[in-house]
């Protein structure tokens, strides 16, 4: 997705995880992708920089879809669809 | 492959050669990258433990804490953050030193010792890998640190700062610091190697987020393999040196700066990987990180620092001849400490909007 599709993609989760290292952001979107259903998309927004390889990776494993992320200042806004 | 994990590779890679030959050049055998032994040895430049055989101001370390500074700079990551729980994180990292120093070596240490054919360190790095499951139970079960904050610019300058006056007073020649007669502290590379050594690794370090307890905790955690590319990188660079320069003789006994007991090598690591996991990382990332401002992770290093004081003043700290009794009890006893560190840190007093719960801080 293009940066301004994302900044209009309807969020069902926004999940908080700024100011904790790794591997906090991963773990906290672990936990949270429960919460979503099929095809709902969460966003993740973090500080720690290594989260921007984390959550591919970790949706690579898990077959949900990685949409793309914002650099916002620091803060990295991650768009995250349930796939199952 | 992408360039990310290339990074990761060369930073493995570079740092295996670059041990080999610190040790060429007059490091400790199998040593010649150790952040807990350096850390330990800087500990006794300092004055803070009175083993005279481990006394030296490793260059290594300040080059590592300089060139990370300035990678963190020159790329506009260096930010001063920090408040996340730091008293936690000085305990958690002053056990896990111990853990380190029953096993003599940090997990950079263990795999160029296993890199030297030192069998002993596959033990080590069992326990280790045995330390950072029991970490990720923690993790999943709810513990945390907690969140950082923005703190005032002069916090994130001051660490990297004094490493840098530091490593002027060495080059200077100064005779400043404590220094070992006799030893692995007498044991050195000449300064201004020892000192590039050290830039050239915090930069790639930087660059690469090279973690040693990461690569194991990723693949656990979600079977990515990136960071963990570092960690073999280390050992098949490492290998191919040693073998490369006849330093490799493979074994359990007679090997340098090792003990051969097995369960505590077993479970110092195993502590030493517990507690590096709830830290979110291994003593190396926490330089790193200390150098692009994080304050929580400049405390950590203060924690290994005064941990291995601890355990040379008392005794806690093994020998090639063994554990002592009291490196035993200790290890036994931060193992404990560190799970009810653990068990009781799942803080749960935060929520995000329309979010989870992460930590006290929060």
């Amino acid at each position: 997705m293009t940066i301004d599709e994302l900044k209009n993609v309807k969020v069902d989760k926004v999940v908080d995880a700024r100011g904790t290292s790794c591997p906090g952001p991963i773990l906290a979107a672990k936990k949270a992708i429960a919460e979503v259903g099929k095809g709902q998309v969460m966003e993740v927004l973090a500080s720690d920089t290594g989260t921007q390889k984390d959550i591919p990776a970790w949706c690579k494993k898990t077959g949900h879809e990685f949409l793309g992320l914002i650099d916002d200042a620091g803060t990295f806004k991650l768009y995250v669809k349930r796939a199952k | 492959m992408n360039k990310k994990k290339i990074m990761v590779i060369a930073t493995g890679g570079v740092l295996g050669l670059l041990s080999v030959y610190l040790v060429k050049v007059g490091n400790p055998a199998n040593m010649g990258y150790c952040i807990a032994c350096f850390l330990r040895d800087i500990a006794g430049g300092l004055g803070y433990h009175r083993a005279d055989v481990v006394q030296y101001m490793r260059p290594e370390i300040f080059g590592l804490i300089a060139g990370a500074f300035v990678a963190a700079l020159v790329t506009r990551e260096h930010k001063s953050v920090g408040g996340s729980s730091p008293l936690t994180r000085f305990f958690l990292a002053f056990t896990g030193m111990i853990g380190m120093l029953v096993f003599l070596g940090c997990p950079v240490r263990a795999v160029l010792r296993l890199a030297g054919g030192d069998l002993n360190a596959g033990v080590g790095i069992l326990g280790l890998i045995a330390g950072v499951f029991i970490g990720i139970q923690l993790l999943n079960r709810g513990f945390s640190l907690g969140r950082a904050t923005s703190q005032s610019v002069v916090n994130g300058y001051i660490f990297p700062l004094t490493a840098i006056i530091f490593s002027f007073i060495i080059l200077s020649g100064a005779a400043v610091f404590f220094t070992s007669k006799a030893g692995p502290g007498s044991m050195h590379a000449p300064v201004i190697i020892s000192l590039v050594a050290g830039l050239v690794v915090g930069v790639l370090a930087q660059r690469s987020r090279f973690c040693m307890i990461g690569g194991i905790r990723d693949f656990i955690l979600f079977k990515d393999t990136h960071l963990l590319l570092g960690f073999f990188a280390l050992l098949i660079f490492a290998l191919a040196g040693n073998l490369a320069v006849g330093a490799f003789k493979l074994g359990f006994a007679g090997q340098p700066i090792a003990h051969t007991d097995g369960v505590w090598n077993f479970l110092g690591m195993a502590l030493a990987g517990t507690a590096a996991t709830m830290l979110g990382g291994c003593p190396l990332r926490q330089i790193i990180a200390a150098s692009e401002g994080n304050t929580d992770c400049a405390i950590t290093i203060i924690g290994f620092i005064a941990g291995a004081a601890f355990a040379h003043n008392f005794g806690l700290a093994a020998s090639p001849k063994g554990v002592s009794v009291a490196g035993q009890a200790a290890t036994i006893i931060g193992i404990v400490l560190v799970l009810i560190v653990g068990f009781v840190g799942a803080y749960r007093t935060s929520t995000a909007s329309g979010g989870v719960n992460l930590g006290q801080n929060g």
